[in-house]
């Protein structure tokens, strides 16, 4: 007879309580919440085994502590800020979800595991805090604003076999141009994570590289902001274009029609924009 | 299990015969569903709800009622049938982690048959959208254009991937997790029910209260959309309260919704009742009661439903304590039932 497989879980209820519990910890002991310090083993006890898909336990806790330790050292460095983080997290987590079955990754008691569990680390650095809209608490559905959720729709969607080079494109192009990087989270979480056309992967990695193609659009101000506006394009020419049937040369190729004929509309070079 | 309809957008496909291919479409293609629960059959808009455990091991196929007339339909707006193919994509719904895209089929409408089998009933599914048990799936059927077509000014599609028509067919899975949830309470929504401007909050209870059998049918529960947002950021004692107000809202108005629905003259069967979502719910509250006793209480004493429904210790004590420690702390409780 097979082994039965089980992946790990941490239901609603249980997750409110874990995060109750680590914010007091961490107000108290502000560097703690690495994945085996011995504070938080009472908590491990609300983590159930459900039956139904498999895992590779070793192998991915040991590249979450991995990730922990580099982005610990890392940080050091000024180029290290917090785009570079989020940045980071969204490939390491495509490369995770290789070691977890579908079923599993379809559970989301499974990400609420995740959240609290190896990557309570990485949720403090980015968040800031565990309230409940990290994991899903407050009848909060909209999974693509859980915090490791995000991360994985902002990789999966542009990784390409093992090129994962758009994920932080846009920062490089945007330094490359000696421009901040204050609008780099908000050009991937505004369409490759939050925009339903993004669903066809094809569609996400299209648009990055044709916003990154010449003449480049760049957000720079809340004035300025031609990407979302790109997005929204994109999103209505889906109503009359079936992405899923289309190659990711297709999509670029048509995108950037797209971009040529509304680029006035998008980007108009009499406001405020720099010399790029 | 329950069959609703999708709300879509409209698309800008102005192409001459579109309109009864489309027609064609949404009465002819058909998902067909097989499950524990029985056999179903979903016309394009049509939403499923399955309880999570027959969504196990579905049988789901695209089936065409009448192939040559859908390839008739669609040949006056190409140049040549062989223009067209036929997709079937399969999606996750918006509630999944992985929000996935897979496209499962893709065939010549000069050769498509009466079906295309997604997942044989019984097995277990290898398209991972129809695998997800928790938050059910999508399954599109499309007919797309192939080919760019050089020159002509008919109205017709020219461009490559350009969508000719489209059914959309939805199963999800409805569970006692199929709770009532708040939604951003928008000015459509003021409008649409003719509340004031700065109203904060709205339960709408719909004439399927006392039947539905999930509870977004029975009950729609809107909340300021930026009390929505900001509360998932509250924490602590804060954070509990704001909850109890939505919570403690949300209640009294769905008991006394259900005491007056109870005593309308026209007001379902028992048997039918008994089977809603939102009888369950107060069943699963007062386990104590026999149906009987807890219908005539609904009825009769809303208030004291009510108060009997605040008075669970895990509400009312945090709530006391979040209050008092509002007010610089210092609590000395035991349980209100002592």
């Amino acid at each position: 007879m097979g082994e039965i497989m089980t992946y790990p879980v941490l239901k609603i209820s249980d997750a409110k309580e874990v995060a109750r519990a680590l914010s007091v910890q961490l107000e108290r002991f502000p560097n703690s919440g690495m994945i085996d310090d011995p504070s938080f083993q009472d908590l491990d006890k609300k983590i159930i085994e459900r039956v139904g898909d498999d895992w590779q336990k070793e192998r991915f806790l040991a590249n979450a502590r991995n990730f922990h330790r580099n982005v610990s050292e890392d940080r050091r460095y000024p180029d290290f800020n917090d785009t570079v983080l989020n940045e980071r997290f969204a490939k390491h987590i495509v490369e995770q979800a290789q070691l977890v079955g579908v079923r599993a990754l379809q559970d989301p008691d499974f990400w609420r595991y995740l959240t609290l569990f190896p990557y309570r680390n990485y949720t403090r650095m980015r968040d800031k805090d565990y309230s409940e809209a990290r994991f899903g608490g407050s009848g909060n559905r909209q999974l693509n604003r859980w915090t490791l959720v995000l991360g994985f729709l902002w990789g999966s969607r542009l990784a390409k076999d093992n090129d994962f080079s758009l994920i932080s494109a846009y920062r490089i192009a945007r330094l490359s141009q000696k421009l901040s990087e204050s609008w780099v989270k908000d050009f991937y979480i505004n369409n490759v994570v939050r925009r339903k056309w993004a669903g066809t992967r094809a569609a996400a990695r299209a648009m990055v590289t044709v916003t990154l193609k010449e003449p480049r659009l760049f957000d720079l101000s809340n004035s300025y902001r031609p990407t979302p506006k790109f997005g929204a394009l994109i999103g209505r020419a889906s109503e009359n274009m079936y992405f899923p049937s289309m190659e990711e040369d297709e999509l670029e190729a048509y995108f950037d029609g797209l971009l040529a004929r509304n680029l006035d509309r998008l980007a108009p070079r009499s406001v405020s924009e720099p010399n790029l | 299990m329950s069959i609703s309809l999708r709300q879509e957008g409209i698309a800008l496909r102005p192409y001459a015969g579109l309109r009864k291919l489309e027609e064609h479409v949404e009465n002819e293609c058909i998902l067909a569903v097989v499950t524990n629960a029985g056999p179903f059959a979903l016309k394009h808009a049509q939403v499923l709800g399955l309880a999570k455990e027959d969504l196990d091991a579905i049988g789901v196929k695209v089936a065409f009622q009448n192939v040559d007339k859908l390839r008739d339909l669609a040949a006056p707006l190409v140049m040549d049938l062989t223009d067209i193919d036929v997709f079937i994509v399969a999606k996750d719904r918006p509630a999944s982690p992985l929000r996935q895209t897979v496209v499962v089929a893709r065939i010549p409408l000069q050769e498509l048959e009466h079906e295309i089998i997604l997942n044989n009933p019984g097995e277990h599914a290898t398209v991972p959208p129809i695998h997800n048990r928790d938050s059910g799936f999508i399954v599109e059927m499309a007919l797309v254009l192939n080919k760019n077509i050089q020159g002509g000014f008919s109205v017709r599609p020219r461009e490559k991937g350009a969508l000719i028509a489209k059914a959309i067919f939805e199963v999800k899975p409805v569970s006692e997790g199929d709770s009532f949830q708040p939604e951003p309470l928008t000015d459509e929504v003021r409008e649409r029910f003719r509340i004031p401007q700065s109203s904060w909050m709205y339960a709408d209870f719909t004439s399927a209260l006392l039947t539905a059998e999930t509870f977004g049918e029975a009950a729609r529960f809107y909340v300021h959309e930026s009390i929505l947002a900001d509360i998932q950021y509250l924490q602590g004692d804060e954070g509990f309260l704001a909850e109890s107000l939505l919570q403690t809202q949300f209640v009294t108005g769905l008991i006394y919704a259900v005491s007056a629905a109870l005593r309308d003259e026209e007001a379902p069967d028992e048997s039918e009742i008994v089977e809603s979502q939102v009888f369950m719910l107060f069943a699963k509250r007062f386990p104590a009661k026999a149906t009987a006793e807890l219908l005539t209480w609904l009825k009769e004493e809303p208030a004291a439903v009510l108060a009997s429904w605040q008075s669970k210790p895990e509400l009312s004590i945090p709530l006391i304590k979040a209050i008092k420690n509002l007010n610089g702390g210092n609590y000395d409780l035991s349980s209100p039932e002592d």
